[in-house]
């Protein structure tokens, strides 16, 4: 398999494509796979449920989090799902900027992605809070006291963008899914199914109004989506950088982000797309090409995560800053020294290995290496986290984290929500972007 | 009614009560079936406690106290400003008394002041005094009469007693057993009752006693003289294993007249101190010069030193620093003042008596009063011979007061089995109330009338401060039942003794003193026999085991008081434990690292425990502290620590084992013991060079700054704190705890790093492990001008007021702790879980001026606000600006040795000139915070004669 | 009034036609995707434009406000009016208010939602979201209709009668 085929295989054409992705969505019974898939998930979800629930009857104290390491799991999950969440939208609004054929097929899913990889991210900062039930007063709502936030936090900041991302996210999301909502609707085999899918697809019929006016649209929501997202987590670097604490005080941090949301989302893209291709026959639709291309795009975000943890260890040193260089020798060599390494070895080592044309078609290989790029971002906000928190300036102040039971419940509760969200996209909508895929397929069986 | 029996207002009384119990029934038919058949104890406790819920609602009580309570007619000019009452007492501990008053809120006591009319206090208070009001409140403390574990009635008491008084005769066998007392009253008491029972005995027991001083006065002048330095005159001070600012009477007293002679940019006098001590005191730590010495060596170098000062002789084999020291205290002759600790043997102390004689000091640098403790006694000797009696089957009938031998002193409790009729009087359940056959409850000295003397002899009388919360006896009522049926209240036998007018009755309970009763000068002349006193050479064996009282929970007494708990030991930082302190030779010869189980033997006594490295401790020695491991106690000091006591008795070699496995010990300090750094953090320098360029520590005036709005309101509050005057005696920690309500945790949350102490005295150790340089720093909010806290609150829960406070508005928070993480001082505490709710203390016990903070929300030192505020109130309504120095935080007037100053910079006042100092620096200044609070600089008075 | 309905076999064949068919009523197109050489444009980026500009403005404002009239408090030190600070919120904001704008302004140039249209009686129109490149006609004369689709070569015709 050393020829990397095409966006499309030869002699795909419209019609067939139609068939098999809405058949997917419309099939009466789910497929066995789908079963076992879906049944931890859904014990996962539950278990993040319970987690909540205690969390909110005993109190934040259920973690690990102390003094003077106030932030734990819930900021480092939070940055670690926000930042796989910009990655689908990197893939459906950048590249659909750059017109590449290749994104097509995948926006969906990636999309989909963005979608609950937000919603996870979302409710951290809530579950964070040591009275989360008082989370509104961010907002600035009229009150009787005349009571404003604070607009100077770079929380604050972060509180609107995750609220712009996770609305802009779900209406584009949406508005990508019109057309092809409409299309299961005339495909529709049951009255119920044609009036849930006809409702959602609010009455498009492909009219050239509807066509013109969405493509201008589309297109201008795209180009507003691509520097959202860089803000958004840009912000999500100034909830470290807006502070003067050790090892977060830094310019570099925004752009680092976003590397590091690049790296995050490319990997969880391929770990989607590869078994999903397979699992429902999409091998038409997407190819090894796909592979290849994000196989490629992973490896250069890994280059410049590569390059910012440079950068990282270059501005502490030079700056020469005592109390940050105590910091980053602990970092290196300290208690939590393992985890550092880790990250290294995930982020910017195991993907070079991309560089060679045989490893990126070997899908067993990128899978595992994916894999190993979204443990290593998590591993480098756990860093970010508590590496530099516990050790603060005053050495009368230094402290030690260690993550309780209820930490870990939480975190795998909502990889078990992510999963059980994806599952059930590829149940209810196409998995392809139908009406996009049109543009570069043969209009008519030969 | 006579007030005894108006104390007694009690179960048992109410049950004698027709009308409540008509009432009572009426609620609980059960009730009077119980009551015919009292041995039924738990039904009777259960309808009684409800019955006495229902007496209660019958008649709630105002709160307001008891008895006629004077507040102070001359209110001193550092009294604290407040809306509330003070009403002057005193705390007393080993016998010794500290003038305190307790602030009143609507009728209740809710802190403990320094008073500073009180020559032992001036204003000051100790750790243990500051939390002697959460020792008030504690719902363990032991209520109700027992006798063999059934509860008792008053009128079977007075029955019992009857029958003793009859049965003891001429007091042959009867005992009795208390702590070191100078109670004018209680010796009074047993002068008469002496007459009653000729051949009774009365017995003294503090495992933490000051026998050897005693001795070593007796072996110096023939009689139990006590000395009484004047630090503030003192350039030489030289101490030997000394307690002289940690513990000894008169220690608050003591830290204000060092610390006075101890900065030199107030006295150009700075005085030089040396210490000569086998393990870390706060007197070592405030010394310019600290020298590592095992006991051992001490014996050998005690003498030496007092040949070479009384004889002018050379002796060989002595440390660098012996020839120099020597040679400078016969320079200071007339200047230098010595002190040994009370752990020293006799001999030292008679020679230490010598030699101060011999340098001229007596007259300039101390006095000797005659003995301040009511019929002093050798405690050893006098225990031996009770227990012998007891063994032997003479002792007939135990009063056991104060004291709790059955837990500190090592075969009492078999002993005590033959005595026949046996009974403690104690207000805490007790290891020794358990195993007498009478067990009565004690008034707390807050509840109760007595007196009590101070190191220098001062009488001060102890009026109660409230109602009693529990049912309690007075030792003085009990005292005068053994000696005649009739019940007497304690305030009239208190006032009997000292025959004071109305007027001078009312005078001395105002002011807290009552006057010209100071100890007259003692002109005993030193025996000749003194200068050659010969200490006895210590037992051999690799290891010297020191035994010390816990700092805060003294010889366990006070182990169910959790604010004392769970206080941060000064060296160690330790709470809720006392593993064996070994030095760093020890632990790396045995390979111990903090917390490994170590087994200590001594003879055949052995116990095993966690074990804690001690820089700068002698090569040879483990110390262990006494106090933990309480067995019958309330529920706070269940299980904290470990008995020691047990070694105590043991006699023979020592032997150290590493046992198996680590405990995890609640610390509150994580970082490197050893630092190389620490000036960085506490600027240190040498007095030379202060005097070459006094600013040389000061740190720049401002950092620059983008931002130039500063505070604009009419006060400018600030504080400074002098590094050379703090001596890390945590005093203003508990204060700070009960000013501000804030909850202890508990061990577990110790370890899991969240302490909730606003106010935090760092400790760094610097340079060797063998012989590190110590250093303390409080630390508190600094209350920033440019403060990086608030800037990063989302919901402005943090926000900085005109008067520049950094305020927090506990309504506001909803806990991101975003503020915590950029806090530069890490000051900020936050409620990981409902600690104030889960504290074991009544709501009633709590400061009503202060939020109790909710779970969730984040809190920190707010500079005592509410005094601010009522400070400000009290100039609003007199239409003027608040003077400078009309505030005073709890830390700053809790300080024996006023290290800590606030007050508002506008008006100028103390604040202002301690800020002009050339020594003021500002924490982290690199981080361009503009802290309101202030350091001055540690200066060590260090001769280039003298290397260490 | 007539409703024809009728499907092209090409999208060249739909666009060749649309001319000729506009003469007779009025003509729609529904088609699977859009239709090439369709060179009108859509109000909607001005929309998305201003609402983003007023949004942004708007969230810039209230900081202001709140900072320095509403409720000005002394926060760090800082001057009441620090717009740094203000910028990224008056960004977000500006960009919600984009899609907000966006999403909606295209429902209602739209009319949408449109549930029920005459048109979806035609079997016809179940292929329009797939292959088949429909056009209805709404005439007078449905024979002239007829014959025309014939000549042009219309894939299928259907008829319904309003």
């Amino acid at each position: 398999m050393n020829a990397i085929e095409p966006v499309t295989l030869p002699g795909s054409n419209n019609p067939d494509m139609t068939d098999h992705v809405s058949a997917i969505a419309l099939r009466s019974k789910a497929f066995l796979w789908w079963w076992i898939a879906v049944a931890p998930a859904a014990l996962l979800t539950s278990i993040l449920i319970g987690s909540i629930l205690y969390l909110f009857y005993a109190g934040v104290g259920i973690w690990g989090i102390d003094w003077p390491v106030a932030w734990g799991f819930a900021i480092i999950s939070y940055v670690w799902w926000i930042a796989i969440a910009s990655g689908g939208t990197f893939i459906s609004a950048l590249f659909f900027l750059t017109r590449s054929e290749w994104r097509n097929s995948i926006n969906r899913i990636a999309e989909s992605m963005t979608l609950f990889g937000a919603a996870c991210a979302g409710i951290y900062p809530i579950l964070h809070l040591g009275r989360p039930w008082f989370f509104y007063w961010l907002f600035p709502y009229p009150n009787s006291m005349g009571l404003w936030p604070q607009f100077r936090s770079p929380l604050l900041w972060d509180f609107f963008a995750i609220l712009t991302y996770v609305t802009a996210s779900v209406l584009f999301w949406y508005l990508g899914l019109l057309p092809d909502l409409a299309t299961l609707r005339d495909r529709a085999p049951t009255r119920t199914k044609q009036v849930v899918y006809g409702a959602m697809a609010l009455g498009f019929r492909g009219t050239s109004g509807q066509w013109r006016h969405y493509h201008a649209l589309y297109g201008v929501l795209a180009a507003i989506m691509a520097p959202l997202v860089c803000s958004v987590h840009s912000i999500v670097g100034l909830d470290f950088a807006g502070a003067a604490t050790v090892g977060w005080h830094s310019t570099m941090f925004p752009p680092f982000f976003i590397f590091g949301a690049f790296l995050s989302g490319f990997a969880t893209v391929l770990l989607l797309i590869m078994p999903l291709r397979r699992l429902l026959r999409l091998q038409r639709y997407i190819t090894t090409r796909h592979v290849e291309v994000l196989g490629r795009l992973l490896l250069t975000s890994s280059l410049f995560v590569g390059y910012a943890y440079i950068m990282d260890a270059f501005t502490t040193y030079y700056g020469g800053e005592k109390a940050e260089i105590t910091m980053f020798q602990e970092k290196l060599f300290g208690y939590y020294a393992g985890i550092y390494w880790a990250t290294i070895l995930f982020n910017v080592l195991l993907p070079q290995l991309l560089w060679f044309r045989t490893i990126r078609l070997n899908q067993l290989v990128v899978g595992l290496i994916s894999v190993g790029v979204i443990v290593g971002m998590w591993c480098e906000r756990y860093t970010i986290v508590v590496v530099s928190l516990h050790r603060p300036r005053l050495p009368s102040s230094y402290g030690i984290f260690h993550a309780t039971i209820w930490d870990w419940l939480t975190l795998t509760g909502t990889a078990g929500f992510f999963v059980f969200g994806i599952l059930m996209i590829v149940r209810l909508v196409p998995v392809i972007s139908m009406f996009e895929m049109r543009e570069i397929l043969a209009p008519r069986r030969p | 009614m006579p007030p005894v029996n108006r104390q007694w207002r009690g179960l048992d009384r109410l049950a004698r009560d027709p009308a409540f119990v008509a009432r009572a029934s009426a609620e609980f038919p059960q009730l009077a079936a119980a009551l015919a058949e009292p041995r039924d104890r738990r039904s009777v406790l259960k309808l009684m406690a409800a019955g006495l819920a229902l007496a209660g609602l019958s008649g709630c009580d105002d709160g307001a106290p008891g008895g006629v309570l004077i507040p102070p007619v001359l209110p001193a000019d550092n009294t604290v400003a407040a809306g509330s009452r003070m009403f002057a007492t005193a705390s007393v501990l080993g016998g010794y008394a500290d003038g305190i008053l307790v602030r009143h809120v609507n009728g209740r006591p809710i802190k403990v002041e320094g008073n500073p009319l009180h020559p032992a206090s001036l204003g000051g208070t100790s750790a243990i005094g500051q939390a002697e009001i959460l020792g008030f409140y504690d719902p363990d403390r032991s209520r109700g009469l027992i006798r063999d574990g059934e509860p008792q009635s008053w009128s079977s008491l007075l029955t019992t007693l009857a029958a003793q008084r009859d049965a003891l005769g001429q007091g042959a066998g009867f005992r009795i057993l208390t702590g070191a007392v100078t109670s004018p009253t209680f010796s009074r008491q047993i002068a008469a009752l002496k007459q009653r029972y000729p051949e009774m005995r009365w017995h003294r027991w503090d495992p933490v006693c000051r026998d050897a001083m005693r001795a070593g006065a007796v072996l110096a002048y023939g009689q139990p003289v006590e000395v009484l330095p004047q630090l503030d005159a003192v350039d030489l001070l030289v101490t030997i294993d000394s307690d002289l600012l940690d513990s000894a009477p008169g220690h608050l007293r003591f830290a204000r007249d060092f610390a006075a002679r101890r900065n030199p940019a107030r006295t150009d006098r700075m005085s030089r101190s040396y210490a000569i001590e086998p393990t870390p005191s706060l007197t070592g730590v405030a010394a310019d010069h600290r020298f590592v010495v095992s006991p051992r060596d001490l014996v050998r170098i005690v003498p030496a030193l007092a040949a070479s000062i009384l004889r002018g002789e050379t002796p060989a084999g002595m440390p660098s620093w012996f020839a120099p020291l020597a040679a400078e205290m016969q320079a200071a002759h007339g200047r230098a003042f010595i002190h040994a600790g009370p752990q020293q043997p006799a001999e030292i102390h008679a020679l230490v008596h010598a030699m101060n004689e011999a340098l001229g000091g007596r007259g300039a640098t101390y006095t000797l009063i005659g003995p301040v403790e009511a019929d002093p006694v050798d405690q050893a000797a006098s225990m031996r011979d009770l227990m012998a009696d007891m063994q032997a089957g003479h002792v007939t009938s135990l009063l056991i007061m104060d004291s709790n031998p059955v837990f500190t002193l090592p075969g009492f409790g078999e002993a005590l089995k033959r005595v026949p009729f046996s009974m403690t009087l104690a207000a805490e359940t007790t290891e020794t109330g358990g195993q007498t056959h009478w067990t009565l409850p004690a008034r707390h000295p807050f509840e109760d009338w007595s007196d009590a003397r101070a190191y220098d002899g001062t009488v001060t009388i102890l009026q109660p401060q409230a109602k009693p919360l529990y049912d309690g006896l007075s030792p003085h009522a009990l005292l005068a039942l053994f000696q005649a049926a009739d019940q007497v209240d304690s305030r009239d036998v208190v006032r009997q003794t000292h025959g004071l007018t109305d007027g001078q009755w009312h005078d001395a309970l105002a002011t807290g003193v009552v006057p010209n009763t100071r100890a007259a000068v003692s002109d005993a002349r030193l025996k000749s026999g003194a200068a050659q006193a010969l200490p006895p050479r210590p037992a051999g064996g690799e290891v010297t085991l020191l035994f010390r009282p816990d700092p805060h929970l003294w010889d366990g007494r006070f182990a169910n008081n959790a604010w004392l708990q769970e206080l941060p030991r000064p060296l160690t930082k330790l709470t809720w434990d006392n593993p064996l302190l070994v030095s760093p030779a020890i632990a790396k010869r045995l390979g111990l690292a903090n917390g490994d189980r170590v087994s200590v033997a001594v003879g055949d006594a052995s116990v095993v425990l966690p074990a804690w490295v001690m820089p700068g401790q002698a090569a040879d020695c483990a110390v262990a502290l006494l106090g933990f491991g309480r067995t019958d106690v309330g529920m706070v000091g269940q299980g904290a620590g470990y008995d020691v006591y047990p070694l105590t008795g043991g006699g023979g070699p020592v032997t150290l084992r590493k046992g198996t496995g680590r405990e995890v010990l609640a610390c509150t300090e994580h970082h490197d013991p050893i630092f190389t750094d620490a000036g960085d953090y506490v600027r240190q320098g040498t007095l030379a060079a202060f005097k070459a360029n006094p600013g040389f520590l000061g740190g720049p005036a401002e950092q620059p700054s983008l931002y130039n709005r500063k505070p604009t309101g009419p006060a400018a509050w600030g504080m400074s704190i002098d590094l050379n005057a703090c001596i890390g005696c945590n005093a203003c920690v508990v204060a700070c705890t009960a000013e501000n309500n804030i909850p202890t945790v508990g061990k577990q949350q110790v370890i899991h790093e969240r302490e909730m102490h606003w106010l935090r005295i760092d400790r760094y150790h610097e340079g060797d492990p063998a012989d590190p340089n110590i250093l303390f720093q409080p630390v508190m909010c600094q209350h920033c001008e440019q403060a990086p806290c608030e800037i990063v609150c989302p919901v402005g829960a943090t926000v900085h007021d005109q008067e520049g406070l950094n305020v927090m508005v506990y309504n506001r928070c909803v806990g991101t702790r975003f503020c915590s993480n950029n806090c530069p001082y890490k000051v900020r505490r936050f409620n990981y879980f409902d600690f104030a709710g889960e504290e074991r203390r009544p709501a009633v016990a709590r400061n009503p001026d202060v939020t109790v903070r909710a779970r969730g929300v984040m809190e920190k030192c707010t500079f005592c606000l509410q005094r601010i505020a009522e400070a400000r109130i009290d100039a609003d309504m007199a239409n003027r600006p608040i003077g400078a120095d009309e505030v005073k935080t709890a830390c700053q007037s809790a300080c024996p040795a006023q290290a800590i100053t606030f007050g508002n910079m506008a008006q100028g006042g103390d604040i202002a000139e301690r800020k002009k100092s050339p020594l003021t620096y500002t924490l982290l200044d690199d981080q361009g915070t503009r802290p309101r609070v202030t350091y001055e600089a540690r200066i060590f008075n260090v001769g280039s004669d003298t290397g260490t | 009034m007539t409703l024809i309905v009728a499907s092209f076999e090409s999208e060249t064949g739909l666009i060749e036609a649309l001319p000729r068919l506009r003469g007779l009523g009025a003509v729609e197109t529904y088609t699977p995707k859009a239709l090439q050489g369709d060179d009108r444009t859509s109000i909607l980026p001005l929309v998305v434009l201003i609402a983003a500009l007023l949004g942004a403005g708007a969230g810039f404002g209230m900081q202001v406000y709140a900072n320095t009239v509403g409720y000005p408090v002394d926060i760090g030190g800082r001057p009441e009016f620090s717009w740094p600070a203000f910028v990224p919120i008056a960004f977000e904001i500006g960009i919600l208010s984009a899609m907000l704008a966006g999403f909606f302004g295209y429902l209602i140039v739209n009319r949408l939602p449109h549930l029920y249209d005459p048109v979806d009686e035609a079997m016809l129109m179940r292929g329009a979201t797939c292959d088949r490149w429909c056009v209805s006609i709404r005439t007078d004369s449905p024979d002239r209709t007829h014959d025309l689709l014939r000549d042009l070569a219309a894939e299928h015709v259907e008829e319904l009668s309003e």
